[in-house]
């Protein structure tokens, strides 16, 4: 994405929508949801928005039919998404890719470190409540037993009730 | 081990409570106003007193709003309310500052609301925001009902499915309809907040 400009994470935040993907696959083949990377906390006048800037990949795991005939499969993806930076764009693409049916070990494809990174980047849900005392709420966490790694915690509230509470490992 | 996060999270806390979820037991008074039109008469609130009032907040070049206007959506319900014989009062107001998107000449608005078909009742201009802030819009297109009283009884979203895809209209909930509905028919209304959702307000700075 150009300087400025952002996609949005499932939820939003004040303005914008996620991306969707729509799949079109093979007989017997399915597609998972998107696994959405931990979002960069955006803000555009007095609201916050929850997005991606610059770069974003969104990992989605395909299950192939048991029962492969062929020597390729064609995956096929429709995505919709809006981008803002200071306006709003609705974007589509129509994506596809032939992939081959490998009998043999398959190899890494060139994408695989970007797909990697993304996974890594995908927060895993830890244990929290909101406290209300004298008309203040508190967030509390219950962090790592043990924790090995920095985390980074951020949590996202609508209408007064937790909706996600996240946690990203920081960059190496 | 339990221990507090950061400062900034209750502070989102409360502000969310206060803003985008209102929980108030007792409707607001709605914000009094003075706008000009594209035809350059004035509108009060003041002036609509005793009548069901709807607001639009609107910015015709935001995709959420074109969602709403390509499918005839926003267009049935002015058409459904403000020229019928419901008495029902539509106003869009559009509070993009004089050099943001959204902002158009007196001109251009008569082109493009035309284009549209758009049947509100008037499109009022408040370029310099106030009126938008007064009411906390943030989105377009953000929605409120106000009753024959001047008692804010809705602000929010058009509807329950927060894209900009027309083909999700049919399949959503419409949020300011069943108000209106129950303001006619002369039930009291609970209030009514949810967040809005689609582009921001281009405010000025």
């Amino acid at each position: 994405m150009a300087p400025g400009w952002h996609t949005y994470w499932k939820n939003p935040g004040g303005v914008g929508a996620p991306t969707e993907i729509s799949w079109n696959l093979p007989p017997g083949w399915k597609a998972g949801e998107i696994q959405w990377p931990a979002p960069s906390r955006i803000p555009s006048g007095r609201l916050i928005s929850f997005g991606y800037e610059t770069e974003v990949v969104f990992a989605v795991e395909i299950r192939p039919s048991p029962e492969i005939s062929g020597e390729t499969a064609a995956l096929g993806a429709s995505v919709e998404w809006v981008a803002c930076e200071e306006i709003c764009v609705a974007g589509e693409a129509a994506l596809s890719r032939e992939l081959r049916v490998a009998g043999d070990e398959p190899s890494p494809s060139r994408e695989a470190g970007a797909i990697d990174a993304a996974i890594a980047q995908v927060p895993i849900p830890i244990s929290a409540r909101v406290i209300t005392d004298g008309g203040r709420s508190f967030l509390s966490v219950e962090p790592p037993s043990a924790p090995t790694r920095t985390y980074v915690v951020a949590a996202v509230f609508a209408c007064g009730a937790l909706v996600y509470l996240l946690r990203r490992r920081r960059t190496p | 081990m339990i221990r507090s996060a950061p400062g900034f999270i209750p502070a989102l806390v409360s502000t969310l409570f206060l803003t985008a979820c209102g929980g108030a037991a007792s409707a607001p008074v709605a914000p009094a106003f003075s706008l000009q039109d594209i035809h350059g008469e004035i509108h009060t609130l003041a002036q609509y007193a005793g009548r069901i009032v709807v607001l639009e907040w609107t910015n015709y070049d935001c995709p959420f709003v074109v969602k709403h206007y390509g499918s005839q959506n926003m267009q049935g319900l002015q058409r459904k309310y403000a020229t019928g014989d419901t008495g029902v009062v539509w106003l869009q107001i559009n509070s993009s500052a004089p050099d943001k998107q959204g902002h158009f000449t007196t001109a251009e608005w008569k082109t493009r609301s035309a284009e549209w078909n758009v049947a509100a009742t008037a499109i009022l201009l408040d370029p310099t925001g106030a009126t938008g802030k007064a009411y906390g819009a943030t989105n377009t297109p953000h929605m409120y009902v106000i009753d024959p009283g001047g008692a804010l009884v809705y602000q929010g979203a058009i509807d329950s499915i927060r894209t900009p895809d027309p083909e999700d209209i049919a399949k959503a909930e419409n949020l300011v309809a069943p108000v209106i509905d129950h303001l006619l028919a002369g039930h009291a209304v609970t209030p009514q907040s949810n967040p809005a959702y689609g582009c921001g307000v281009k405010y000025a700075e």
